[in-house]
């Protein structure tokens, strides 16, 4: 049994620190590693999000008009007591990885079929779709970076999805 | 007085490993259980988490993947992990045999992770690691245990060597750059923590360059004398509820925190086999 664990801690262990480099076998390993254990520690490195991302959405309506784009609040930031208690992080975390995802030169170049198949993505447009009035037949949502507490930094689109159905 | 080598000799340093990562389970899975995103149909709902396992090469996966999970059966996983992390804190507490609720928490907590993949982020899997990690200490003893506890220090200054080292490329850690504008987000700051940073720029390089030098630094923590071992991870653990406070990271002090007991371990091991270096 002691022969066994060290092979298993130790072989963990050097896939581990394998890991932390960008190799080509590093994909292979990830798409296997489906629980997250050989994790890549980044810590906010090397650069950490600087900007917020705001989600805004808009529905189109049988009637016609379109209604205005607004913020449908997926993650309620204020909580004093985050300290301790922070139900609302996974969310936000969810909204930075899509920011940076549609951020990226590859993404605007993805066709809309090939957008569907992306979590991220499905995700958010499963979010915004939620709540929609009765009379909306298709949603459009868009990613506006900021930086909420520095008005000098300018704010701008970056992503703005096409009109999705609503089921 | 109290020997530190004794306090955190192999049994007391896993009973404590055990204890904190019981608390941090339980408080990662309430967290998700009274979160509203988790319901159908929203942010962390079964519907859209399971796009993650679309491409899985795993064929099991892919055809759980198609199962539907119900509100019902998600809120049970997270209700489940919930009091198998705050079991496993008792257990500790009261020294019972730690095999079956380690077990426990382990399966509860990789069905979690399974159940909801998006937005995880480092204490989330560096806590499942530990459990995992402390299950399989228990397959052999005081053997057993010692590497389980050797192999989540080895983990813990992997995690912070590794975000210290990558972060020395960048010149934003140094001139503070990086520190006050993520301070200015709405996501990792607050109004009145930015308004300082914003009234005082300067108190932003120190930041960035104190936490870069602590990081790289953190592999000492095994080397140095046990005291001062205490004391840099008793500063580490002032860091992180300074981050939970201002940017909500407030995982991170236990998944993190649960780590601190094996490196005190690791230190007094290390230590007894190289009396001669200090």
């Amino acid at each position: 049994m002691f022969i066994a664990l060290s092979f298993v801690f130790g072989l963990w262990f050097a896939l581990s620190v394998i890991r932390q480099f960008r190799l080509p076998i590093m994909d292979w390993i990830t798409r296997y590693d489906i629980l997250g254990l050989v994790p890549s520690w980044r810590l906010f490195a090397p650069r950490p999000m600087r900007v917020d991302y705001k989600v805004m959405r808009r529905f189109s309506t049988d009637a016609g008009p379109r209604t205005k784009w607004h913020d449908p609040v997926i993650d309620p930031h204020t909580n004093r007591w985050r300290i301790i208690w922070n139900p609302h992080r996974r969310g936000r975390k969810i909204t930075g990885e899509l920011g940076k995802l549609m951020g990226t030169a590859a993404f605007a170049d993805w066709p809309v079929s090939m957008r569907l198949q992306h979590g991220l993505y499905v995700a958010l447009l499963s979010r915004v779709s939620a709540d929609a009035p009765r009379e909306a037949n298709a949603v459009q949502f868009g990613i506006i970076v900021h930086r909420k507490f520095d008005p000098e930094y300018p704010s701008y689109p970056l992503f703005v999805s096409p009109f999705h159905d609503l089921a | 007085m109290i020997s530190l080598s004794r306090v955190f000799d192999v049994n007391n340093a896993f009973t404590y490993t055990m204890m904190i990562a019981g608390v941090a389970q339980a408080i990662i899975a309430a967290q998700l259980l009274t979160s509203p995103a988790l319901a159908a149909g929203k942010f962390l709902g079964w519907s859209t988490q399971r796009t993650q396992y679309v491409n899985s090469p795993f064929p099991p996966v892919r055809g759980f993947a198609r199962l539907d999970i119900g509100d019902h059966a998600s809120y049970a996983i997270a209700f489940c992990a919930t009091l198998s992390g705050i079991a496993l804190a008792c257990f500790a507490l009261l020294h019972i045999g730690p095999s079956l609720p380690l077990a426990i928490t382990v399966f509860f907590g990789a069905a979690l992770t399974f159940r909801v993949p998006m937005g995880r982020n480092a204490a989330d899997q560096l806590l499942l690691i530990t459990l995992i990690a402390l299950l399989l200490g228990t397959f052999d003893g005081a053997a057993g245990m010692s590497m389980a506890l050797a192999f989540i220090a080895a983990q813990s200054v992997l995690a912070y060597f590794t975000a210290g080292i990558t972060k020395c490329r960048h010149r934003g850690w140094y001139d503070g750059s990086f520190v006050r504008a993520l301070l200015m987000t709405e996501t990792f700051g607050q109004r009145g923590v930015s308004t300082v940073v914003k009234r005082f720029p300067v108190i932003a390089v120190p930041l960035g360059s104190a936490l870069l030098v602590a990081e790289v630094l953190f592999p000492l923590i095994v080397l140095v004398p046990v005291q001062a071992a205490l004391v840099i991870l008793c500063l580490f653990l002032i860091f992180h509820l300074t981050l939970a406070a201002i940017m909500g990271l407030n995982t991170f002090v236990f998944a993190f925190g649960a780590t601190y007991p094996a490196l005190l371990f690791a230190n007094v091991s290390i230590a007894s086999y190289l009396p001669h270096v200090f």
